[in-house]
Formats: structure tokens, C-alpha cells, sequence
């Protein structure tokens, strides 16, 4: 058969086809509510969907799992599963799905899938339970979170530890386990957390938000000590909250402050970095920027001024009626904004020594403030009047971009992007940019805008459209596959394992760039990150594996537990499937006794035995064949010549991970 | 373009074998246009031109790299709008009025030898889409496309789709050296990203990884994006593992490493990477690379002997250098080229911190064969009177650069009448002097 030059040329087809594809150049519309939105229109952000016009998104092997599992994946960090939900026959001809089937209400809580089932008589109605318990998560029952830290709990105490004491104990202290430790325990959180906590969504909004709100944190020392107080009452403490109210927090925070250079933005010399990241970032978006000369006449206008009906805070004159307000913002905006923000500080430390630390509290310094009057988002000159209050009109910018509409679209558009699509549906947009922006002074706007968004018809019905990023990934990896590991401070495992997952490229909190880590999935598709990631998985298998204590995976003792009798690799094949993947497709994974692996009912399944067994293929030994039907009747946990079996089987489970139905989401 | 010179590139025979088996019994299961089409015994790769495509992420400092002398016409004007960052001495690369920041010896050395190019103001040329946010120019000037961000393929895809000296089986087309494709590559099916080629294998010197590679290409053998970002991921690290980069040798006289004989991390990390992988003839036909650093808005520390541009320009210039020397040493002098660019540039005057805030007009640098480009400064520099809110005002669009350099330089066919095929509805205009 030649199939050399098959792939060049579907490429060369596929490539061409492109080129001549009018849709390449076309200009879709976004700003709903607007008119032509001329300026608007080019932003839209270029995704990869017809360049790759005759290809499908993913992969041509990855299976679609049911809702219950798939919304563990979208909504979170993946399906996790705690205990067995029966015991599988030792009859080694019996091995079907009905072995593994989950939905027994009695093991409600130890498995997500049985958890999600048991939450309605239907999808819909299952979805909509699970959705609002999901947006309350104070109510959710997290004790067996709260029990795998309680012996930790002495390790985190930086999280709880008030931000004044962080920056005042330890900005000046020059050893980096006292400075860098906020750090550390943030990130070690995120992990246990999106790990172990069921209080999933709001550990991937957590996760949003932080990206949203990018800030790299090596950035410096006074972004590294204030970096427990930046997760906890920045992102944490708004992530389902009110928009405005966590922009204006954030843009006050000693750490937002730093690493975007307002602190030195002064009346006598502009430093427009943060007022630009706040139009272009954090609330319109570059979906909404107009460029950098605005016309003084001719350019969009809102058909009504968003600002009229705000209660909760005093607008000026931008609530005055008959002021007009843009659709889009300019440059100018940028560069007013900046001289409004003029004079914000923090209280840095003078000499770095120790006893002479500052407060890292935010103030103003009336004599670097621009006192003049300023005009954003209007035609109309002096909107924001001569010497205001420096901290009121501050927050007066942040509060004119965070409710304007403009805003509701981009933030709306990201939030489908990272729930359903690289591409989402313009009606799901649409819907929930309209509930942010009506809702924009409500406390719950945040959690009202995802609500429309996870239980759209959109979010329901999609699977694959993204693929997990690495954190997402290996998080899923352990909650599949019997992770046991906590992560914590002066934890050998623990700082072995942020070494290798630095080389996935998504190191929490180091992006550079205040853009955040991308969220497409033809970014995290680069070989670098998916062989990385592969790698990293892998390592957690092999990590201590031989240690029952110490393993970072209880796979072998997942497989001894459920499988007590001398199982033959078709069960372990069959049973692990079914743990890592959530389900059993009709028919089951393998097939059943006899069944050769080319004839599995799926392929991972076939694949899974034929490792297992080393049928046809590079094996360490000609004495390791093992033939799929004969019952291992030797110790799994053993890792020796001939069989490697603890290897051998983590080594299967590592398939399973790596397989297309795992990877997407 | 063969030259007779082609290395072969063999993939290691028990792999091979794998392969092999895995279609015979893959059979109706597995009939995918993936990994399997590389047929046992067949040549992989081959000789080609390679595009290395260098771009400066955040923004850098134009006027710190390519500084006016202080004896030029700008002296006063630049003296007046820079203080902290002032560069008051420059290498000489035969301008009366303009010289390289001192850290950029390896720079000089390429004008000297008719390997660099510098050209003056470029950016985005229309008023209508000058910009000023690092997302959006940055996107621009991967799609090719100023003021415009709604394009599915980067310029590099459709320089890719457009170059004509593909080998039959391209190993992978285009290498990323680094952690994540950028967006000038969007679209393209076999980019290669590789960032550290230590250890590049889902279960590197693992007792089963000859199988788990198997298996994984067998799994990703479908004819979906993902099922092309993974083989493209099986066959850079079959080729990764085979560069032995550890032992790679450059051409005589030239080293990616420091002066005690230790690896270089950053650029000349990814430099070497490749050059190791354009010298293997795989056919790779771009090469991308980013660098990050650039967005200097305070404390930029141009002027001083160190200082964070100081050593980030540094670096650049000296690896560059290498690579390019190597590249001559080597006999690839025609076959490669290089582009430097950023987003935008910064502004005339320092701000209050020492740094500087965004602008527009910047240098871009073409790094190209002698036989095809004259070295030296070319276009035209947009002077300190007529500024755009305190930038300059760019003077050359910057797809011309990359027209002149894909198909002036390295031949790419697609072009007529001064219509590039890479640039859909933009006209070329000329460089003056800059090709031979």
C-alpha cells in the first residue's frame, strides 16, 4: 500500500482550500446592541476554525462520554472517582460494563458520575441541580477535602495570614522560604484544591479569574509576599461576585498596583500601563478598542448611556442625561484613564532592611495625583470634573468601564470560551453578556452570568471543542486514576513535581504577560506541552511507586481492592477503563473472554489489553508475554524481571490518560 | 536546491519494524493519513529553505538598538527625549548619523561580513490601524494582517502553503523553538513544538516506551487537528532523539556556548536547536522563535554596561551571530534568512521611570545571504518632528520586509506584479537597495 504521499497532499488540499476561503477575511459582528461596529468588528479574536476547513476539531479515535462525566470535565478539573461502586466478578468470562455501571445512590458523593445521577430524573434536571449547588459552594459538603488537609493544616497558615502581617514580616526578610511562601501555598492549594475538593467550578472560576487577572508573579518581592492575600481576597473572594467591585479591589491591590506599574504613574510623568490593561484586559477587551486616533466626529455611539441608572455608586456626570457614551474605547481613553489613576501608591518598604518594612496598604499621594478634569468614553469634554477626590475618581474609571456594555460582551465571551467553545455560539454570548450587564450592581452578577452560561443548550451539548491545558490535565490524571498525594511545603514529591511540571509550560502564575495563559486549544496542541504533559503524568505514576505510603497514584492498590482474586489483564484492562474514563460504552471496552485485543468493542480498550499482554509489540523480554484470559497469579505490586507488573499496569492506565476521549473537554 | 548535499534522514530501523506491524495489524481499525504513512524504508526529509522567524515580545526599544550618534544630525533631538536611557556610545555599521547599541558586537559583526540588514520605521504603515496594545499588534503581525485580526492562518502558514521546495515527506514543515506555536503559524497542521530536547518523550528511557509510542501514534492516527498535533509531537520526538544535541557541532569558529564550554539557555538555546535541525535537511521550512523581555516600562536599563536590555539585546546579537555564522560555515548561506521583529516600538521620550511606554515605528532586522541582500542600514528613518502622540511615525509597512525577505530573499515563488500570494490585497513596495 503507498500511502506516502497521502498526508502531503490532503494537507496541500486542506491548505489551499483555505487560502481561497472567503470566510478567512470576513468580519463578523460583535458588539450586539451596536450598529456596524466598524472599528469592533476587526477585533473579533482569530480562532483556527477554517484554516482547518474539511478537518474535524480533535481527534478521529476520542469517544463521546454520557453528561454525567462530561460535566465533570467541563465544569471542573474531571471526573473523579473514590470508591468501587461494586465488586467485579471473578469469572473472568463475565467481564462486562454491567460490572462497573455506576448510579447506585448509596455511593452518592464517593463517585461523581453516581453523585451527578442521583440528582434528578433527568438530564436537565440533573444538570440544574448540580449547576446551582456547584454556584453555592459554601453549602457543598467538602469534608473528604477538608480531612486529607486537616493533618496538613499547620502548612498553610500563610493563607489565612493577613496581608498588613504579610508585607510587614515578610517583604524584607531575605530568605526566600519566608518571602516566596504565600507563593508556594497558593499554588500548592490550587492543586489540592482542583484536585481533591468537590467544590469544583468554583476552583476552575478561581482559576479564570486568576488569568483574567494576570499577574506574573516573580514579577517582585512585593507581588511574591502579597500573593496568598491576592488568591484570597481578590480571586477567591469575588470569583462569583460582582464584577465592578472585584476590578476596583484589584486595581487597589499592592500586587496589581506593582506589576502594572500604577504605583509610579504620577501627575508629572504617565505611566499608562495599567489604564491600558484595564480597557484592553480587564473590561472591554481588545473586542472593543477603537485605535489610536479617536475621530471627533462620526465615531459609534451607545443608544444609551449604561451609567443613568447605576444606585451603588455615584457616577458624576457620566449619569447625567444626554451625555453620550462610546461603543468603543481609544487610545485617548487609555491616556486620560492613566492621568485619572495618578497618585495611587502603596506602601513600599524604604531600605529593604529588616525592621524597616512597609505596610503594602494602599494611599494616595495628593501631590502626584493629575487634579484636572478628563474626559473618557465621551464626546463630551471634562465628564470626570476638575479635583476630585483622587481615590473616588480612580474607582470612577474602573466602575464607567466595568459597567459598560462593552464590557459584559468580553467578559461574557470568555467566560463561554473556557466553559464551551474556543468558538461559542453567538446566541450563548449574547445571553449572558445580557445578564452580566443587567445584573452588573448585583453581589451574585458573576454567578448569575455562569448560570446562563451551564445551562445553555450550548454547554449541555458540546464535548471536545477544548482540549485540558496542562493544569487541567493533570489534575484530571490524578482525580482519575487514585492521585493521593497532598501538596505542600517541605514535601520532597511536591517540589520534584513543580520542577517537572514547569516543562508543560502552564507553571501557575508565571505567564509573563498580563494576557494570562491563552485559552484556545491550538495553543496547548504544541508538541512542547503535550508531550510534556504526557511526561508529567507519567512521572506521578512512577514517583515512590514501589512506597505504599509515599506513591503519588494508589493504582496498584486501586487494582488489588477491586480486583482481589488473581485477575487476568482483560479485567484489569476492563476494570481500568471503566475507572479512569467514568462509564462503559454498550458493550464494554475489551470484549469479553477469548475476545483478541483487534477486536475490542474500542479501541483504547484493545489497546489497553494489548499492552497488557505485549502482543506485537517492543517488549522488554521474550518472557514477558502474558496472554489476556490467564489470571496473573503473582504479586502486581512487584516491579522485577520478568513482568514489571506495577509498571506494566501504570504504564496502561498511562494510555488511558493519554488517549483523545481523555484529553478533551 | 538538493545540491547533492542531503543527509538522509533514516528513522532508527527497530522502530521501524514497529510501524510496520502496527499496520499489519492495525488493518480496518487504523486507516488514517497520521503517522502510518511514513512507510518503512522510506527517506524522510530532505533539503529545503528555511524562514527563522525571531520576534521580540513587548515591544522593544528601537532607538536603544539602533542609536543616533552623537555626532549625527539626531544628536540633539535624541539627547533631549532620553536621559536614563541614552546610549552615548555606538558601533559603527557605516552610517554617519546611526550605530548599534554597544552590546551588539555580534550585530556588527554580521553587517561587516554582508549578512544584516536593518530596516528604518517599519510598522503599521496606515494610520487607520496604528495601535498601541501589545495583543493586538502582536496579533497583527503574526496573521500578517494590520488592523485586521479575524484571519485563520498566520503569514508563516501561507508562506508555508505558497514555498514550492517542500520535500515528498517533510518530517514536520515548521519547528517552534519554544514553549507554544505562536499565532503566525495558525493553521498549520505539523508544527513541532520543542522547547527542552532533553528527555522529549511521554516516558523518556521508560521500560515501555517504545511501545507507548506505538500505541500513542496508533491512537492519534485519525485525520482530525488534534490527530495531526500528535503525530507532528511522535515524529519530532523520534527526530529530537536522534539530533543528539548534546554533541551537535557547529560550524568552525562559532559556539552556542558560554566561554567556559556551558549550554546557553534562551535564544541561544533555540538557536541551536535550529540550526541542529536545518542542518539535519528534515525539511523544515520555518523556524520560530520568541523572546520575551522587551516591554520596558520601567527601570529599562539600556544605558548602562548591564542592565536588563543591556544584557537582553546582548544576548540576542551575540546568538544570533552564532547562528548565523554557523549557518555560512555550514554552506546554508542561501538556503537561510532570518527576520527580527517586535509589535511595535517605544516612545520618543522616557517617561518619569527610567523606562519608556509604547509606541510605534520600530527596526525590523533581516539577517540573509550576501549573494541576495546588501547588508547595512536601508529605508528611512522617520525623524523626531513629526512623532504620532510622542512615537514615531512609521515610514514602511512591515509585510514589506517580509515579502522582500520570503521571496526576494529565499525565492518563494508566490508573488506577481507585486502581489504576494503570503499578503492577499497588498502591494509590495520597494526597499530601496536592500535586495541584489
Amino acid at each position: 500500500m503507498d500511502r506516502s504521499n497521502t498526508r502531503r497532499r490532503f494537507l496541500a488540499g486542506s491548505a489551499a482550500a483555505a487560502v481561497a476561503a472567503p470566510a478567512i477575511f470576513s468580519t463578523p459582528a460583535v458588539l450586539a446592541g451596536s450598529d456596524t461596529g466598524t472599528k469592533a468588528a476587526r477585533k473579533r479574536p482569530a480562532t483556527n476554525a477554517a484554516a482547518n476547513a474539511g478537518k474535524t476539531l480533535g481527534a478521529s479515535n476520542a469517544m463521546v462520554p454520557p453528561l454525567e462525566v462530561r460535566v465533570f470535565h467541563k465544569m471542573g478539573f474531571g471526573h473523579a472517582r473514590r470508591k468501587v461502586v461494586q465488586a467485579p466478578s471473578a469469572d473472568p468470562g463475565t467481564i462486562i460494563k454491567s460490572s462497573f455501571e455506576v448510579g447506585t445512590p448509596s455511593f452518592s458523593g464517593q463517585d461523581d458520575a453516581s453523585y451527578f445521577l442521583s440528582l434528578g430524573a433527568n438530564d436537565n434536571e440533573r444538570l440544574t441541580n448540580y449547576v446551582d449547588q456547584q454556584l453555592n459552594p459554601d453549602s457543598i459538603d467538602d469534608s473528604d477535602f477538608e480531612a486529607r488537609m486537616a493533618p496538613f493544616a499547620g502548612e498553610f497558615a500563610s493563607l489565612n495570614e493577613p496581608r498588613i502581617d504579610s508585607y510587614e514580616n515578610r517583604e524584607c526578610n531575605g530568605d526566600q522560604n519566608i518571602y516566596l511562601r504565600p507563593l508556594r501555598d497558593v499554588r500548592n492549594m490550587a492543586f489540592n484544591r482542583a484536585i481533591y475538593s468537590k467544590k469544583q467550578l468554583l476552583e476552575l472560576i478561581v482559576d479564570f479569574w486568576h488569568n483574567h487577572f494576570n499577574v506574573f508573579v516573580r514579577n517582585n518581592r512585593d507581588v511574591e509576599v502579597g500573593w496568598g492575600s491576592w488568591d484570597r481576597d481578590i480571586m477567591r473572594a469575588h470569583a462569583f461576585g460582582n464584577f465592578a467591585d472585584m476590578l476596583v479591589a484589584s486595581g487597589k491591590h499592592p500586587v496589581m498596583l506593582r506589576y502594572l506599574d500604577n504605583y509610579v504613574n504620577s501627575a508629572g510623568g504617565i505611566n499608562e500601563n495599567y489604564a491600558r490593561e484595564l480597557f484592553e484586559l480587564h473590561t472591554m477587551g481588545a473586542i472593543n478598542y477603537g485605535g489610536v486616533n479617536r475621530p471627533f466626529t462620526g465615531f459609534e455611539l451607545l443608544s444609551q448611556n449604561p451609567y443613568m441608572s447605576i444606585q451603588s455608586f455615584n457616577m458624576g456626570r457620566f449619569a447625567d442625561n444626554g451625555v453620550q457614551i462610546a461603543a468603543h474605547y481609544f487610545d485617548t481613553d487609555v491616556y486620560q484613564a492613566a492621568a485619572a489613576l495618578t497618585g495611587w501608591r502603596y506602601g513600599q518598604n524604604g531600605s529593604n532592611s529588616p525592621g524597616s518594612c512597609d505596610s503594602g496598604e494602599f494611599f494616595i499621594d495628593l501631590g502626584e495625583h493629575d487634579e484636572t478634569g478628563k474626559s473618557i468614553l465621551s464626546p463630551q469634554s471634562n465628564v470626570i470634573e476638575d479635583n476630585l477626590d483622587p481615590e473616588y475618581e480612580g474607582e470612577l474609571v474602573m466602575r464607567v468601564a466595568a459597567y459598560h456594555p462593552g464590557t459584559a460582551q468580553h467578559i461574557a465571551l470568555k467566560l463561554c470560551q473556557r466553559l464551551i467553545s474556543d468558538n461559542p455560539p453567538q446566541s450563548v454570548v449574547d445571553a449572558a453578556a445580557a445578564e452580566f450587564f443587567t445584573h452588573r450592581e448585583s453581589p451574585d452578577q458573576i454567578k448569575r452570568t455562569l448560570r446562563v452560561v451551564l445551562l445553555s443548550d450550548a454547554f449541555k451539548n458540546t464535548w471536545g471543542e477544548k482540549i485540558k491545558r496542562p493544569f487541567e490535565y493533570v489534575c484530571a490524571a490524578m482525580r482519575a486514576a487514585g492521585g493521593q498525594h497532598v501538596f505542600r511545603e517541605n514535601n520532597e514529591n511536591t517540589q520534584r513535581f513543580h520542577w517537572e511540571f514547569d516543562d508543560t509550560k502552564q507553571e501557575l502564575f508565571h505567564w509573563r504577560t498580563p494576557d494570562g495563559y491563552p485559552d484556545n486549544r491550538q495553543f496547548w496542541q504544541g508538541s512542547t506541552s503535550l508531550v510534556q504533559t504526557w511526561q508529567n503524568i507519567d512521572w506521578l505514576f512512577d514517583r515512590d511507586s514501589g512506597d505504599a505510603g509515599r506513591r503519588m497514584m494508589r493504582t496498584v492498590d486501586i487494582t488489588q481492592e477491586n480486583l482481589p482474586e488473581n485477575p487476568t489483564p482483560r479485567q484489569i484492562a476492563e476494570f481500568w477503563c471503566n475507572w479512569v474514563m467514568g462509564y462503559s460504552p454498550s458493550g464494554g471496552w475489551v470484549g469479553g473472554f477469548g475476545t483478541p485485543y483487534q477486536s475490542s468493542p474500542t479501541q483504547i480498550g484493545g489497546m489497553c489489553l494489548q499492552f497488557l499482554t505485549l502482543q506485537s509489540l517492543p517488549r522488554p523480554n521474550d518472557q514477558s508475554l502474558w496472554p489476556a484470559d490467564e489470571q496473573i497469579a503473582q504479586d502486581i505490586t512487584r516491579d522485577d524481571w520478568p513482568y514489571y507488573w506495577r509498571r506494566r499496569i501504570n504504564g496502561m492506565i498511562d494510555l488511558i490518560l493519554w488517549s483523545p476521549t481523555f484529553i478533551q473537554r | 536546491m538538493n545540491n547533492g548535499k542531503d543527509k538522509t534522514v533514516v528513522m532508527n530501523p527497530s522502530r521501524r519494524r514497529f510501524f510496520r506491524q502496527s499496520l499489519a495489524v492495525g488493518g480496518a481499525a487504523t486507516l488514517g493519513l497520521g503517522f502510518h504513512s511514513l512507510a518503512a524504508g522510506q527517506a524522510i526529509g530532505g533539503r529545503r529553505k528555511t524562514l527563522v522567524y525571531v520576534f521580540l515580545r513587548g515591544g522593544n526599544d528601537g532607538l536603544s538598538l539602533v542609536v543616533p550618534r552623537q555626532t549625527g544630525a539626531f544628536q540633539a533631538a535624541y539627547n533631549d527625549n532620553r536621559d536614563y536611557t541614552r546610549v552615548d556610545t555606538t558601533l559603527p555599521i557605516g552610517s554617519a548619523n546611526f550605530g548599534l547599541h554597544p552590546a551588539c558586537q555580534g550585530f556588527q559583526d554580521l553587517v561587516t561580513d554582508g549578512n544584516l540588514a536593518i530596516i528604518h520605521g517599519c510598522g503599521h504603515f496606515d494610520p487607520d490601524t496604528y495601535t498601541r496594545s501589545h495583543f493586538d499588534a502582536q496579533e497583527q503581525v503574526d496573521l500578517g494582517t494590520p488592523g485586521s485580526q479575524v484571519s485563520n492562518t498566520g503569514w508563516l502558514t501561507r508562506y508555508l502553503e505558497t514555498a514550492i521546495d517542500a520535500p515528498p515527506q517533510p518530517l514536520f514543515s515548521a519547528l517552534v523553538s519554544g514553549g507554544n506555536p505562536p499565532q503566525s503559524v495558525n493553521g498549520w497542521p505539523d508544527v513541532a513544538t520543542v522547547d527542552s530536547a532533553n528527555g522529549f518523550s511521554p516516558n523518556p528511557n521508560g521500560t515501555f516506551q517504545d511501545a507507548h509510542l506505538q500505541l500513542l501514534a496508533e491512537m492519534y492516527d485519525g485525520t482530525g487537528t488534534l490527530d495531526d498535533a500528535v503525530s507532528t509531537a511522535m515524529l519530532a520526538i523520534e527526530e529530537i532523539n536522534d539530533l543528539d544535541l548534546d554533541n551537535y557541532t557547529p560550524a568552525a569558529g562559532v559556539s552556542y556556548r558560554d566561554s567556559n564550554n556551558r549550554t546557553l539557555s534562551g535564544v541561544h538555546a533555540d538557536l541551536e536547536l535550529a540550526a541542529s535541525v536545518i542542518r539535519s535537511n528534515l525539511g523544515v521550512g520555518v523556524v520560530t522563535i520568541d523572546v520575551g523581555g522587551w516591554d520596558t516600562h520601567n527601570n529599562q536599563g539600556s544605558a548602562e554596561t548591564f542592565g536588563g536590555y543591556y544584557n537582553n539585546i546582548e544576548d540576542l546579537s551575540d546568538a544570533l551571530a552564532v547562528f548565523y555564522k554557523d549557518m555560512v560555515g555550514a554552506g546554508y548561506e542561501d538556503d537561510v534568512a532570518v527576520i527580527v521583529q517586535t509589535e511595535f516600538g517605544r516612545q520618543v521620550r522616557e517617561n518619569a521611570n527610567r523606562g519608556t511606554d509604547h509606541g510605534l515605528a520600530n527596526p525590523m532586522l533581516v539577517l540573509g545571504s550576501s549573494n541576495r541582500m546588501n547588508a547595512g542600514l536601508r529605508g528611512v528613518f522617520p525623524g523626531f518632528e513629526d512623532t504620532i502622540g510622542n512615537a514615531f511615525r512609521p515610514t514602511r509597512d512591515f509585510r514589506d520586509v517580509m515579502i522582500a525577505t520570503a521571496h526576494g530573499i529565499l525565492g518563494n515563488p508566490g508573488i506577481g506584479g507585486g502581489q504576494s500570494d503570503i499578503f492577499p490585497g497588498y502591494t509590495y513596495k520597494n526597499i530601496p537597495g536592500l535586495l541584489k
